[in-house]
């Protein structure tokens, strides 16, 4: 009877588990789960097999170069898209973690032929010598020929570092999203895809940007501007600041932030679902907080602030009052 | 083993009754003699472990039947560390994995593709894309063009797989 009530414990574990991790779980779930596991030893137990069976998913999502031999493994890619894969030479960092709770456009990202897990940044060396780095939960297509170096953003930010190339004739390298087109005039750009606009900021040199559906209304921007367009308006420039492209490096900086919009900015780099309690919300903050671990940049707000980090399985945690 | 043990001599002589057909049969399959002599000896070895007398009908097709495993087994470790290596070629010399990381990533690999292996291509896919890269069902849903509905059915179905796996800890 023992055997055949734990396969029953299995079996609700791992209904919860498919719960949790579906991306649409709240609060009351997990604190439901919570009940439901300590409610019966053999609850625990079970939940605690499948914690050691998936632990090892979780290993390859910190691994960029498992991940994607996985990818490869489990597809079968055309000649075409192995060529494409080619040309993304090198790749420098690797690290991440799996999760991503963002606005994509169905089966894109699945496609890309870069792309990165909800985590830290991961950066790519182009066939020409750019450097191309990817920020969490982001994916590109890179489609270089003879006449241009094209960079298809489908989701998320990248940061653009051109180089120029030697012996052979100049290549115009322009970027894309769904909005319209960035075209580089040899610098440093970052390019977001917010899901109902792109925002470019330009770091060095110049980038000339045109929308979708209105290309008289291009604009070049120098460094230190920043425009949000559409796929048919754009707006005003603004500030580019050289914080905003310090994810790159591996950190989120910030200057008296509400700890509520901290929290958010910290989710995008964290799997599952990271809340802040409203009670604790205008707590102000700044700093330079780490984005590839959050785990340490939550404790190391729980040490400075008067705030407890509660974690209730790894897909929820929240930021509440002590 | 003592030389005098029946079992032992059993063994020998099955050895010698078998072993150079069998070595030809996976030269043959493998096109490597010697990828061909391992799998060989790891035949016998295999033979050695099990329980049953070596009372054997059918000896060829017994053995046969444990090539082909172990055959098996190892063109899909090939696979998996060429694939890899591929992965990895891209890599600057700095960058580059070290023995000891490429070993481990070998085996964490191996380790996955046991536990996923038999399942079908939609059912590993939805699950990888849920633990590794980390999307929402919906997103999976949108993804593989199939429902919401069938992206948990599949979850739950490669989950409980692994587990099973995992406890007769066949990996």
């Amino acid at each position: 009877m023992l055997a055949r009530s734990f396969n029953h414990a299995l079996d609700e574990a791992s209904d919860w588990f498919v719960k949790l991790s579906s991306g649409d779980a709240k609060e009351r779930d997990f604190i439901a789960f919570k009940q439901w596991q300590e409610a019966d030893a053999l609850h625990k137990q079970a939940w605690q097999k499948i914690e050691q069976t998936t632990q090892h998913f979780k290993t390859v999502a910190s691994h960029q170069e498992i991940n994607q031999t996985l990818q490869r493994l489990y597809s079968a890619p055309s000649p075409q898209r192995r060529l494409a894969l080619k040309q993304l030479a090198v790749l420098i960092s690797a690290g991440g973690l799996g999760y991503a709770g963002y606005q994509t456009q169905p089966w894109q990202p699945l496609l890309a032929d870069y792309r990165t897990p909800t985590g830290g940044p991961q950066q790519v060396t182009l066939a020409d010598g750019s450097t191309l780095t990817l920020n969490s939960a982001s994916s590109v297509n890179i489609h270089f020929t003879e006449s241009e170096r094209w960079i298809e953003l489908i989701a998320g930010e990248v940061l653009i570092e051109t180089a120029h190339e030697q012996g052979r004739s100049y290549r115009p390298l322009l970027v894309t999203t769904q909005h319209g087109k960035t075209v580089a005039l040899g610098t440093r750009f970052t390019v977001r895809d917010f899901g109902g606009h792109t925002q470019v900021s330009v770091f060095d040199g110049a980038v000339r940007v045109s929308p979708q559906n209105n290309t008289q209304q291009s604009i070049t921007l120098q460094a230190g501007e920043s425009i949000q367009f559409s796929v048919s308006q754009l707006s005003q420039k603004a500030d580019a600041s050289t914080l905003d492209a310090l994810w790159a490096k591996g950190f989120i900086v910030v200057d008296n932030m509400r700890l509520d919009a901290f929290v958010q900015a910290l989710s995008r780099y964290r799997p599952g679902l990271l809340q802040c309690d409203p009670a604790v919300a205008d707590i102000q903050i700044s700093g330079s907080f780490p984005i590839h671990d959050t785990d340490i940049t939550l404790q190391h707000i729980a040490e400075k602030f008067p705030v407890k980090i509660q974690t209730y399985t790894k897909f929820f945690t929240k930021v509440s009052a002590l | 083993m003592s030389a005098l043990d029946p079992s032992a001599i059993d063994f020998i002589h099955t050895y010698q009754h078998h072993q150079r057909w069998i070595y030809a049969w996976l030269c043959k399959k493998l096109g490597s003699s010697q990828d061909a002599a391992d799998l060989t000896q790891d035949t016998f070895v295999k033979l050695l472990q099990k329980s049953e007398p070596l009372t054997i009908a059918e000896p060829r097709a017994y053995l046969t039947t444990i090539a082909h495993g172990l055959m098996v087994n190892h063109i899909r470790r090939r696979d998996i560390e060429r694939a890899y290596l591929e992965e990895v070629a891209h890599f600057s010399p700095a960058a580059a994995p070290s023995e000891e990381s490429r070993a481990m990533a070998l085996e964490l690999l191996i380790k996955i593709d046991t536990l996923l292996g038999g399942l079908p291509y939609k059912t590993q896919k939805a699950f990888l894309l849920s633990q590794v890269d980390g999307l929402t069902h919906a997103q999976i849903a949108a993804d593989l063009r199939i429902s919401v509905a069938s992206v948990r059915l599949y979850i739950k179905k490669a989950l409980l797989h692994c587990v099973a796996l995992q406890q007769a800890s066949i990996c």
